[in-house]
């Protein structure tokens, strides 16, 4: 990675656009199908991943000289899933309506490849605070998308936004959106969406990974 | 020191181990009682409100389920209250719905001719369609709603309002209410045989 | 103008001619309905594809018309305008162009826009349905339930139909679905002209009453015997129709019965075990999914199929 790469606004700008990892690296996808359907249970899961990313980038960033190689991957492995049962632990204690609803898909973060990536891609590599930042805006990108799929299938779907009915009674609801087949209709525009403006502006476009 | 030796790896791994453990177990302990609070509440709440006692606060829930009585007959836990001169009991039920089991309570009075309210503590069924059971419209039609010799009936064409043993199913979601009416009656079943045999 | 806005596709204007008789039916059986959802489901379909193609520097395909043609004969008479507005752009946005357009599409577009909208809005398609006949008075009449309902709901409940009504068509339902003479006509006219492939309709048929015969005898659902299940729902028009799609189905022979078969016995499964009344679509959908699959595995033949060969003629022509 070239040094104007690292800048944290250079960085930034990737991680939030044009190498966001829902549309452009296409990961995080099961959770983006899962848990879209109201918005608000999208804001405290993908906080949980902001914070998750940005503290596991941190914390390996911190141990990398002394971590083995041989073990790297363990070790990773272990500090994200330390901070996903964290957030788990305080979802069920402080927010409980929250943590049911969400179900598995809080533990589930620890399956969230975009998390795993940055630890591997970034943190291994660069110093602490950058990672930090790093994690955090690459979980911010991950967050936005979600929380734009959320909004559609939400106001469609229930007519709310955020639990508040914002559609007069006599709207109809899309069951569909309710469901997480239409998560893959909104992702596959938004890819095509995000796409397209990104030739316009002639960036470079990276052709998934 | 080589970083790459294998005592090395042993005792950072373990190290490592250790301390991440151990932090989540300290938080886990700090947690741990909080969260179990949280899951009688869960209950308490969902016998409250199959058994229409009226409540606000989380404090509320636990004065008014000190009231109730939690009962065994046969292998069955009913939670019992009296209620204007009333008996009434309530039982937790486990059923399959569409897609996974559905839990719930249900309240029933003395003589098991009417129930008195029921609570969905959760289930699995389609958002927006079975899910709906989970509504306030559809829960408060149990709501001292009178049986049928017995029973009850989820009629699909809706309009039940008023009719003994009949409530309105969610429209569209033909198998949950299948569901919600087998399960309700089995549990009606099992309620009478206890409760009915004591004259 | 028009000419020049839709390619020539000689295939397609068959099976429009043969979607005709069975239009005029619907038409006498629900009146203006029919005219109505006509009205709003073909400019959207035509603009749809035409707003896309245009941007590729194509014509609107003609296939787009049958498209639009089935989608409408799919629907229940009663469900709204916006419903049918939605569907029509989905199917041909989604389901069509955004796969490349004609030819290239994996899912049969009208297919796909019945099964998003009625997945969306179930409680409006269930209600949907009106009593037919006299132009559509006899439905607007008033609504009797069960008078209204499809034969299949009426089997559903214990009772049985007339089977000769159900036989001519005079029962509810979606719109095209209920004249099972007409969709034989058509079927033939096709098989005919070589529009369409007969293993495709044969292999949907034998998998539907293989399975629905086995269902009735065996006990498991006693309520639909099999001669009412072939005529009743969507069954036929599906065979004729939509597993016939050139375009979605596969093209090797024994792939073809395989997919015929796939989509029958799919679709009387879903209808008497699953929740839905009707598993025709999801039927043809599941096929859809698995026709290239069947190709790939069929072992390869000395020289193609001469259907398959006509075919691709047709598409360069075109």
């Amino acid at each position: 990675m070239s040094d104007a790469a690292k800048a944290p606004g250079a960085i930034m700008k990737q991680n939030l656009w044009t190498s966001n990892p829902i549309f452009m690296q296409v990961l995080g996808i099961c959770s983006a199908l899962a848990v879209t359907n109201l918005l608000s249970n999208t804001m405290i899961m993908t906080i949980g991943v902001v914070f998750v990313t940005a503290m596991s980038s941190l914390t390996v960033s911190l141990l990398k000289s002394l971590i083995p190689r041989k073990v790297r991957m363990v070790v990773q492995t272990l500090i994200i899933a330390f901070y996903v049962i964290i957030v788990d632990i305080v979802l069920r204690a402080y927010l409980p309506e929250i943590s049911r609803n969400l179900g598995p898909y809080v533990g589930l973060i620890i399956t969230n490849c975009i998390i795993m990536g940055r630890a591997e891609a970034f943190a291994q590599s660069n110093g602490p605070v950058l990672s930090f930042w790093d994690g955090m805006t690459s979980g911010m990108g991950y967050m936005g998308v979600l929380l734009t799929i959320a909004l559609v299938r939400e106001l469609l779907g229930f007519g709310s936004l955020f639990g508040f009915q914002v559609l007069p009674a006599g709207f109809e609801p899309w069951i569909i959106m309710v469901m997480p087949p239409s998560a893959f209709f909104l992702i596959g525009l938004i890819v095509w969406i995000g796409k397209t403006i990104m030739h316009r502006q002639g960036e470079p476009v990276l052709e998934g990974e | 020191m080589n970083k790459q030796s294998l005592p090395y790896t042993v005792v950072f791994s373990f190290i490592v181990c250790f301390v991440f453990v151990f932090l989540l177990s300290l938080t886990h302990q700090a947690t741990s009682e909080l969260v179990q609070l949280n899951q009688e509440l869960r209950q308490q709440r969902a016998v409250l409100r199959a058994l229409a006692v009226d409540f606000e606060t989380d404090d509320q829930i636990r004065a008014l389920f000190a009231d109730i009585e939690a009962v065994e007959y046969d292998d069955m836990t009913l939670y019992r209250v009296q209620r204007g001169g009333e008996t009434l009991y309530a039982r937790i039920f486990a059923g399959s719905g569409v897609w996974g089991t559905i839990n719930g309570v249900l309240g029933v009075d003395r003589e098991v001719t009417r129930t008195v309210g029921l609570e969905i503590i959760d289930h699995n069924e389609t958002p927006g369609l079975g899910g709906r059971i989970d509504e306030p419209w559809f829960k408060q039609q149990f709501t001292d709603k009178p049986l049928l010799d017995g029973r009850l009936e989820v009629v699909r064409e809706g309009g039940t309002e008023g009719q003994d043993g009949k409530v309105d199913a969610v429209t569209g979601a033909t198998g949950t209410s299948r569901s919600m009416q087998t399960i309700l009656n089995r549990e009606l079943e099992r309620l009478q045989s206890v409760l009915g045999g004591e004259a | 103008m028009l000419q020049d806005m839709f390619m020539k596709q000689p295939i397609m204007r068959k099976v429009v001619y043969s979607l005709v008789p069975i239009y005029l039916f619907a038409l006498y059986m629900y009146g203006w309905r029919l005219l109505a959802l006509s009205a709003v489901v073909f400019p959207l379909g035509i603009l749809t594809e035409y707003i896309v193609e245009r941007s590729r520097g194509k014509k609107v395909s003609e296939a787009v018309l049958v498209t639009c043609m089935l989608f409408v004969l799919i629907l229940p008479p009663a469900v709204p305008l916006w419903i049918a507005a939605i569907g029509i752009i989905f199917g041909v946005f989604f389901a069509k162009e955004l796969y490349g357009g004609f030819g290239r599409n994996i899912f049969n577009p009208a297919i796909s826009a019945r099964i998003f909208v009625w997945i969306s809005f179930p409680a409006l398609f269930a209600n949907g349905f009106m009593i037919p006949g006299a132009f559509g008075a006899a439905g607007e009449a008033g609504v009797d339930a069960l008078s209204a309902s499809s034969p299949l709901a009426v089997l559903d409940s214990g009772a049985t139909p007339e089977f000769l009504d159900v036989l001519l068509g005079f029962t509810g339902g979606s719109m095209g679905e209920a004249s099972a003479v007409l969709i034989i006509l058509a079927g033939i006219y096709l098989v005919a002209t070589k529009t369409a492939q007969w293993r495709l309709i044969v292999g949907t048929l034998l998998g539907a009453g293989a399975l629905m015969s086995a269902l009735y005898l065996s006990g498991v659902s006693p309520n639909y015997p099999p001669q009412y299940a072939i005529f009743s729902g969507s069954i036929l028009f599906v065979a004729v129709f939509m597993s016939t799609d050139p375009v979605s189905a596969p093209k090797k022979p024994l792939s073809q019965w395989l997919y015929g078969f796939l989509i029958g016995s799919v679709a009387i499964i879903i209808r008497n075990v699953g929740g839905f009344p009707e598993g025709t679509s999801f039927g043809v959908l599941l096929g859809n999914v698995f026709a290239s699959l069947l190709d790939e595995i069929m072992p390869a033949r000395k020289k193609p199929s001469k259907p398959a060969a006509a075919k691709k003629k047709a598409e360069v022509s075109a």
